[in-house]
């Protein structure tokens, strides 16, 4: 990876761009799979122990298996944003999600966002056009839930870190 | 004769033209003067708090350049110390990363769409009103 001198001006409260907000979401994809993975494993372990016989994840059929797997994405989404305004993947990344005029996001309106979140591929990633092309960077699901996604990192303390470990003359 | 009408004769600028003041001013022992000034005493009539106050401290903060302060002093090596392990280094880098790209694809986009650049809001009014203080 090649070395990036963080931004010189202050990024918090600024709309995030469409790369920050894509390699947040595959993140958040990547760690919700897993952790949806890891929890079915340990659960039939779990359950294993209890019942005293074997037990398969494929006992839940597929309908069952994928109403657990669309609830445990709802709730890893749902949770997270309603409670920090940011998922894993975006505490990653340094974005959060607030509501268009820069409040913390209510309940009813981390509810909405998630749900209207698969709208963006339902509509073959139009949905999303927002974010590349709009003004304030909002993509359908943030029209839908009144929200936003800003940096919340600051870029000014990570920009004196990297001059810190870089002395006068030893960077571009 | 009073002396006052003796003094309105005299040519005082005639005077001063003659008198020598680089000599003079090298024969005063300038150190001498000084030594004999009481500069604690001076100090200590001096109000600093209401001197404090007069001074705008946060303009004066807005001058230091901090960046060449940190790369040029031991104060860089004590920001280093303190906050750079090793997942802070990554999360600086894939986030300014990220961000360098999101303002590369966006200045592009302004191009396309034929907007000024800085035309678009930077963020929502309340967050930024906030980080302004």
């Amino acid at each position: 990876m090649t070395t990036a001198i963080p931004p010189s001006g202050r990024l918090f409260g600024h709309y995030a761009g469409g790369v920050t907000r894509l390699l947040a979401y595959g993140a958040d994809v990547t760690i919700a799979w897993f952790s949806f993975a890891i929890g079915a494993a340990a659960t039939v372990a779990v359950l294993q122990l209890l019942i005293g016989s074997r037990v398969e994840l494929s006992d839940a059929g597929p309908i069952g298996g994928s109403i657990m797997l669309v609830l445990w994405y709802f709730l890893y989404f749902f949770v997270p944003w309603s409670l920090s305004g940011k998922t894993p993947g975006m505490a990653l990344l340094g974005i959060r999600v607030v509501t268009r005029a820069g409040e913390p996001l209510g309940r009813g309106a981390a509810a909405l966002r998630t749900l209207s979140l698969p709208l963006g591929i339902l509509t073959l990633g139009l949905g999303y056009a927002g974010i590349v092309f709009g003004r304030e960077h909002r993509a359908l699901q943030d029209v839908i839930a009144r929200t936003a996604v800003v940096y919340d990192w600051d870029a000014r303390a990570a920009r004196i870190r990297f001059l810190a470990r870089h002395p006068l003359g030893t960077h571009r | 004769m009073p002396v006052d009408a003796v003094v309105r004769h005299v040519d005082v600028q005639a005077i001063i033209e003659r008198v020598d003041v680089d000599q003079i001013v090298s024969r005063v022992d300038v150190q001498a003067i000084i030594d004999r000034v009481d500069i604690d005493g001076i100090l200590d009539r001096v109000d600093i708090d209401r001197l404090l106050q007069r001074v705008d401290v946060n303009a004066l903060a807005e001058r230091i350049d901090v960046e060449r302060l940190v790369q040029r002093t031991d104060l860089g090596q004590v920001v280093l110390e303190s906050a750079t392990g090793t997942a802070t280094r990554i999360l600086d880098t894939v986030r300014s990363q990220g961000v360098g790209l999101d303002q590369f694809m966006n200045r592009w986009v302004d191009r396309v769409m034929r907007r000024k650049p800085g035309d678009a809001p930077d963020g929502p009014a309340l967050l930024l009103e906030a980080r302004e203080g």
